[in-house]
């Protein structure tokens, strides 16, 4: 898209209108505050987005190290005052949380977990009800809450349409029932059909659902890879937008346990299940294959490969991903290990159940310092490299210094002649290549990540534009 | 000292006197000092040997006779003191006291047909000890007419008195207040105070021959009151010191005096290069108390600035690292050591000092390189002699002679690199003699050897911090050992990367590393950079 003229314009025009920070010119956002100022939004259109945690789980999956609470079954009896102690202090915590009078709208908001479709819809109306109380919430707000598929019937999906939810995050992670298994997942591919019909059954023509898929698991041939991303296009309805991850084994999860970094097979005799202990996890080369390969088949099919690990049909991006990926973004965060960044400031809340239910209710103790400087720009730079819409340079420059830029620039030279990323000398926008550099995106970005440290100016503490605001 | 107690042994010597009223009814006094076990330690044990006329062996009758008891058994003997032997610890249950006696009879031959049994922790037979060293340890020789001499077994630190030396005096008399003179650092000071241990210090006004005893007189420097040294009135010396030659002592030393030779060197860096300095100034606090501990400051092109030190043992060394950790809070990165080359340049002409890997030249023709060689005593059981050969051979030694000093007992002498002695050698011997073996070397000259500079590719690069100088013959295994533990430390990159070990242009060994796949992080949401790069 040719930019020039019409850019200078717009930016003009949109200044008038706003009295903004410095990020607001950020050319990063500016397809939406087009959209903003086309469609007339409200004058404190300081966008933000909402998170709120739902930690219970059946079990936990071996591959998780989330903030999660295994409860077994929800018709267990120690569960409904466990559910009952913790929404009543993510209540507490949404109505006494310290940003309560900053002028946000917001546009998405995001129930994640755990697993929140095993919340009571009691528990789930309450926060909800609760979260419009304390924010102005967009007419055309997002709301998305995970499910996994066994975990919810046709009653529980009509309540949450009803309720406003207009987005799901269905966890599947595979279609084989082997691997589902070895996992630790409750479900089977039975289960995620049964679960696709109650969607498509509550939500019809409107549904709006996304899918998380994992790649690289033990067991998981490039043949069996393929045959997964089969099964999604020939879904009815598909999914309009699509997480895949290339497993991450991590320390102290059941997965950590088996496979640690210089095996590719589980050498423990000790697992409850003698079917692990045969599945091997894919070869480097094969984990790396099958990214590619989803990359391009998922493309093929429609799919925008606009982030590392997410795809979408044109329109369907997750507003809410974006938020975390936008400069400067702004989201809130409620709950258990929920991590929240408003103003500059990064507030990560306790991951275990006891601290997290003495934090809320403790008087408001000092803050911390908002984010610094570097940890701001070196935060951008990740964040945009990791999307398909990439860094602006010149945007770099304006606003940290042209210093900076080069570094950046310096340190991409690596990447660029290997094809990894890709400098649009034009308007100065750095991308990583699809698939190759983003899959090597850690190494890129640490590259630019040491030019950058490596300046002299870097450990100097310096005051105007450079602190976050 | 706490870790005296942690390790459950004596690091520091202790000393009493005790009065004794016999059973023959006459009063003894009695002068006690207990030694350190531990070989590391065993030129002080010497000393304090040297200082006595008897030693009681004690033995641990559960444990029988181990390595260090037969090296200060020996040592003692070599002394001409009159061993007791004592069986301790006869309450415990695993307590074998008449299979321990009879080991003691045929490995060192001292006769045990009336070994006292006995219990320090019970409280059994203390005083048939007592009894023992009355009749059996020939009272001090009598005082030969000659000047004060004394001679000292050890010494320490005191932050307010400074340095307190122990002494045995040999001969003459010493009075509070006298200059006294330390033969072997020419120290002079005036003492303040002398006295008897009992074990506390007490003051007394004078200290006769055959008596042991403490003086302190603000000596900062506990390397002017060495161990093994000879103390003298400095009056005494100026006066005899006018009748003599120019460079013969006056007043003749007591005998045994050495300085201590370090076994077992490594290069101490701090993690922090900040904490240089402190150090330094670490290093130098504990030199106050151990005159045993050697230092010098060592540059490296990977490590920085730090210091290449010397230590009795393995134990010492430990202990040193572990006080500067523990007392001073520095973290330590401890490096292998190395010693000190020599090129000779046209023939002789030029001689050029290597003390870094990075300053050997490229050797041509008529250059000719040089190591320091050590002489090497090796006292061994000889039934250990065919592993130390095998040690010395491995290690490049020379073989000069073996002795056999009893039908059990060898010395073996090599003509070693000290390049080969500095680094495992001490524990290599130890291990291999399963204790029994001691060594004793001294630095005899250069000498010419064929060695190169061990040079380290990496990515085709040359990393010149891992350049090292070997022997030509040990470049292959060197170089493989090398390339292997690169290969482990090095992370992988997006190539493949070679690592070679070389000499010039020769690759000797080489190995390569992988390159990655993928590094990607799948998941980035809301919860900030901690799980990044």
């Amino acid at each position: 898209m040719k930019v020039g003229y019409g850019w200078i314009l717009l930016f003009s025009a949109a200044r008038a209108f706003w009295i903004p920070p410095t990020r607001h010119t950020s050319p990063h956002r500016l397809i939406s505050l087009i959209s903003g100022s086309v469609s007339g939004t409200s004058v404190f259109a300081n966008n933000a987005g909402v998170y709120v945690h739902i930690p219970f789980c059946r079990r936990r999956c071996r591959y998780c190290d989330f903030a999660i609470v295994p409860v077994g079954s929800e018709d267990r009896t120690g569960f409904a005052h466990l559910n009952d102690q913790y929404t009543t202090a993510l209540l507490h915590e949404i109505t006494h949380h310290p940003s309560a009078n900053l002028n946000h709208t917001i546009t998405s908001i995001y129930f994640g977990g755990g697993t929140p479709s095993l919340a009571p819809i009691s528990t789930l109306r309450a926060i909800f009800e609760k979260l419009y109380e304390q924010f102005h919430v967009a007419p055309d707000c997002e709301i998305t809450i995970e499910m996994d598929p066994g975990t919810f019937d046709f009653a529980k999906a009509t309540a949450l349409r009803d309720m406003g939810f207009n987005r799901i995050s269905l966890g599947v992670q595979s279609f084989n029932d082997t691997i589902l298994e070895s996992l630790g997942r409750i479900h089977r591919k039975i289960d995620v059909m049964n679960a696709l019909q109650i969607l498509q059954k509550v939500w019809g023509d409107d549904l709006n659902y996304s899918m998380d898929l994992i790649s690289g698991l033990p067991g998981l041939s490039v043949a069996e890879w393929v045959n997964t991303l089969e099964n999604v296009i020939h879904l009815q309805p598909r999914p309009n937008h699509l997480s895949l991850y290339d497993l991450q084994v991590e320390p102290g999860t059941v997965l950590g346990r088996w496979y640690s970094d210089s095996i590719t097979k589980s050498t423990s005799s000790s697992s409850s299940s003698s079917l692990v202990t045969t599945l091997s996890l894919p070869s480097d080369e094969e984990a790396s294959f099958m990214y590619k390969y989803a990359s391009g088949y998922l493309r093929y099919y429609g799919y925008e490969h606009y982030e590392v690990s997410s795809y979408a049909t044109p329109g369907h991006q997750s507003q809410h991903n974006q938020v975390y990926w936008a400069v400067d973004g702004e989201w809130y965060a409620f709950g258990l290990g929920a991590t929240s960044h408003v103003k500059g400031q990064l507030v990560a809340r306790p991951r275990t159940m006891a601290d997290y239910l003495k934090w809320v209710y403790e008087p408001a103790v000092s803050l911390p310092s908002p984010t610094s400087w570097q940890d701001r720009l070196l935060d951008i730079v990740l964040k945009r490299l990791r999307t398909k819409e990439g860094l602006s340079l010149p945007w770099i420059g304006e606003t940290f210094g042209s210093n900076y830029q080069n570094a950046i620039r310096r340190g991409a030279e690596l990447g660029v002649d290997l094809a990894l990323a890709h400098l649009d000398e034009e308007h100065g926008i750095l991308t990583l290549t699809d698939p190759h550099g983003l899959l090597f995106s850690n190494s890129i970005i640490s590259t630019i990540f040491a030019e950058l440290e490596n300046l002299p100016e870097w450990s100097t503490v310096k005051e105007n534009q450079k602190t976050a605001v | 000292m706490d870790l005296e107690r942690e390790r459950g042994i004596t690091i520091k010597l202790q000393a009493a006197r005790v009065l004794y009223t016999a059973k023959d009814g006459e009063t003894y006094c009695l002068n006690l000092i207990d030694t350190p076990g531990h070989v590391d330690f065993s030129y002080e044990v010497s000393r304090s040997l040297a200082a006595c006329e008897g030693a009681l062996l004690v033995v641990d009758a559960s444990q029988g006779i181990e390595a260090q008891t037969l090296a200060n058994v020996y040592l003692a003997l070599e002394n001409d003191l009159e061993v007791i032997p004592v069986l301790n610890k006869i309450d415990l249950p695993a307590a074998e006291p008449e299979r321990v006696a009879l080991e003691i009879e045929e490995t060192i031959g001292l006769d045990c047909s009336d070994i006292v049994h006995a219990s320090a922790k019970a409280g059994i037979g203390i005083e048939d000890i007592l009894e023992s060293i009355v009749q059996k340890v020939p009272p001090p020789p009598a005082a030969t007419g000659g000047p004060f001499r004394a001679l000292i077994f050890d010494s320490y630190y005191d932050a307010y008195r400074g340095v307190i030396v122990f002494f045995r005096v040999v001969d003459g008399e010493i009075n509070s207040g006298d200059k006294v003179r330390f033969l072997a650092s020419a120290a002079e000071h005036d003492v303040s105070e002398i006295g008897i241990m009992q074990p506390n210090q007490v003051p007394t006004q004078a200290l006769r021959a055959g008596e042991v005893g403490y003086l302190w007189g603000n000596i900062k420097d506990v390397l002017d009151a060495r161990v093994g040294d000879t103390i003298v009135l400095s009056k005494e010396y100026k006066l005899r010191k006018a009748d003599v030659k120019n460079d013969e002592e006056p007043i003749e030393p007591l005998p045994g005096y050495a300085d201590s030779v370090p076994m077992v060197y490594c290069g101490l860096f701090p993690v922090d290069a900040d904490d240089y300095e402190s150090l330094r100034v670490a290093l130098g606090k504990l030199r106050l108390n151990d005159a045993a501990l050697s230092y010098e400051p060592e540059t490296s092109g990977a490590m920085g600035f730090g210091f290449r030190c010397g230590f009795l043992g393995l134990l010492h060394m430990d202990v040193i690292q572990e006080r500067l950790q523990r007392e001073y809070d520095i973290d330590l990165i401890v490096t292998a050591p190395s010693v000190v080359y020599k090129v000779q340049k046209n023939e002789g002409k030029e001689e050029v000092i290597i003390d870094a890997p990075s300053k050997m030249p490229d050797l041509g023709r008529n250059d000719v390189a040089l190591e320091p060689y050590v002489k090497m005593d090796i006292l061994t059981p000889s039934e250990y002699n065919g592993a130390i050969i095998e040690l010395g051979q491995e290690r490049r030694g020379v073989l000069i002679d073996i002795k056999y000093l009893t039908p059990t007992r060898s010395t073996i002498t090599y003509e070693i690199p000290l390049g080969e002695v500095i680094t495992d050698f001490f524990d290599q011997l130890k291990s291999r003699t399963q204790g029994y073996a001691s060594m004793e070397y001294s630095i005899i000259d250069y000498r010419e050897s064929d060695l190169v500079r061990l040079d380290v590719k990496i990515n085709y690069e040359n990393a010149p911090a891992l350049a090292c100088i070997v022997h030509r013959d040990k470049a292959q295994q060197v170089g493989r050992r090398l390339c292997a533990s690169l290969k482990e430390l090095i992370p992988r990159q997006m190539f493949k990367i070679p690592i070679q070990a070389c000499i010039g242009v020769k690759i000797v060994a080489s190995e390569h590393i992988n390159p990655m796949r993928k590094d990607v992080l799948a998941k980035c949401y809301g919860g900030g950079k901690s799980k990044y790069v």
